[in-house]
């Protein structure tokens, strides 16, 4: 047990979990941001970028998101385009969850009636406000629970940057694991930080939902 | 794209393992998960199913990498060696058992429970019921979100490159290292991922031929 209480490899897998949970906070933040204006156009019956995001989306649904980060890891320079590992990192991994967002939130909506559309237009509220406060509510609501277990599965996929040149928490624990042998000790540090980010996303899934139950009452 | 030529066979032999380690993995993870779901079946709180939901509640949220790793870092440390392949389909199926387990509890929960005390109170052994009764609701019900798992394992199949499993990534790998052509590779490998996938996708999105009998 000795190498877990080494300050030097103590502060290795801080610093990985630091990097671990960057990585997770703007994958999760900038996917989800991204993913509703594409969820809401995809309503339009006949948009111009309709074929283009049902191929992104099937694309980036259909290629591992390990080969998306090799691509980005070993192509861009290729193309004379040198980005450091963790924007490239992060590229690969948005790109990859944006599109599961996506389908989530498409299928949300595609839920709400469309009766509710034509009453709140009946009721003279504008396509924003319509949006805004009808469906914008519903659609999260209904696509909730895949959002947040989403949400779980970002953080494990920030595991597979410790393959393209990224020290997050499981990079740091396959360093320690080569100086030391001791992988079981290491390994299972390291996953009880992934229960607790991911008890953390589950306690915020169970606020929301409760907060959700008491406003339908 | 000679290059691409002379790689082929080598991943085509890639794709082939890909599919056998995710048949394996499947065909395990689907059968223990049903059986687990099935465990003291109506309790509402046992201690067996508090420890199988720990389990399951473990390999989710796990990263599958640490896992892989976790066999085939941590398995010689105890003096057992299970190789690349070993602890990819170690690894690979503990987490397939975790959330199929969810899909197949989800799916039982959608059965009325009188079916299940019907069958008893006819007379019938316990084990027929379940084979006979249950499973075959279960299945149809749980298709999607398992299939959607299944999908999800052949592209998981990647990570197990990390550990030198020859599989369509690690051999992609190769050939970028040898060739220094990575787009040419990377595109044949994703290639034969939406190859492998997409049989399985429109498997997925196909209507059940007949409605379920209530």
């Amino acid at each position: 047990m000795n190498v877990l209480f080494d300050p030097a490899y103590q502060q290795m897998l801080l610093d990985g979990l630091v990097m671990t949970l960057l990585i997770s906070v703007i994958v999760i933040i900038v996917s989800n941001v991204l993913a509703l204006p594409l969820a809401i156009y995809m309503q339009r019956p006949n948009g111009v970028f309709r074929r283009a995001i049902i191929g992104y989306s099937f694309f980036a649904r259909a290629a591992p998101v390990l080969a998306l980060l090799f691509a980005l890891y070993y192509g861009l320079p290729r193309l004379g385009i040198y980005l450091e590992p963790v924007p490239s990192a992060l590229i690969g991994l948005i790109f990859a969850s944006t599109a599961y967002n996506l389908e989530f939130l498409r299928s949300g909506f595609e839920s709400i009636p469309n009766g509710q559309f034509d009453a709140a237009k009946a009721l003279g509220l504008r396509p924003v406000a319509t949006y805004w406060k009808v469906m914008i509510p519903q659609a999260y609501r209904l696509a909730a629970p895949s959002l947040f277990s989403n949400a779980i599965q970002m953080v494990k996929g920030s595991s597979l940057a410790s393959l393209v040149a990224i020290d997050e928490l499981t990079a740091a624990s396959t360093v320690i694991i080569s100086e030391t042998y001791k992988a079981i000790e290491v390994l299972l540090v390291v996953s009880v930080f992934y229960l607790l980010i991911a008890a953390v996303i589950l306690a915020l899934q169970y606020l929301y939902e409760s907060r959700q139950r008491l406003s339908r009452r | 794209m000679e290059i691409a030529f002379a790689w082929l066979p080598r991943l085509l032999v890639a794709a082939a393992l890909t599919i056998g380690l995710s048949a394996v993995v499947f065909t395990l993870s689907a059968v223990l998960g049903l059986l687990l779901s099935l465990i003291h079946y109506g309790r509402e709180k046992s201690w067996l199913r508090g420890g199988i939901e720990a389990f399951s509640a473990f390999f989710r949220s796990v990263p599958e990498l640490v896992v892989l790793f976790l066999f085939f870092f941590g398995g010689p440390q105890v003096g057992i060696d299970f190789g690349p392949i070993g602890s990819t389909i170690i690894a690979f199926t503990l987490v397939g058992i975790a959330f199929d387990y969810q899909v197949f509890k989800g799916a039982l929960k959608a059965i009325a429970f009188g079916q299940y005390e019907a069958g008893l109170a006819l007379g019938l052994p316990k084990r027929i019921v379940f084979l006979r009764v249950l499973v075959p609701q279960v299945l149809p019900l749980a298709r999607k979100g398992w299939i959607t798992y299944a999908i999800g394992t052949v592209k998981r199949m990647s990570i197990a490159s990390a550990v030198s499993v020859s599989e369509i990534l690690y051999v992609t790998k190769q050939g970028i290292a040898a060739t220094n052509a990575p787009f040419t590779f990377l595109t044949l490998a994703v290639g034969l991922y939406i190859l492998i996938v997409t049989p399985l996708l429109v498997f997925n999105e196909r209507k059940p031929k007949q409605a379920m009998a209530r």
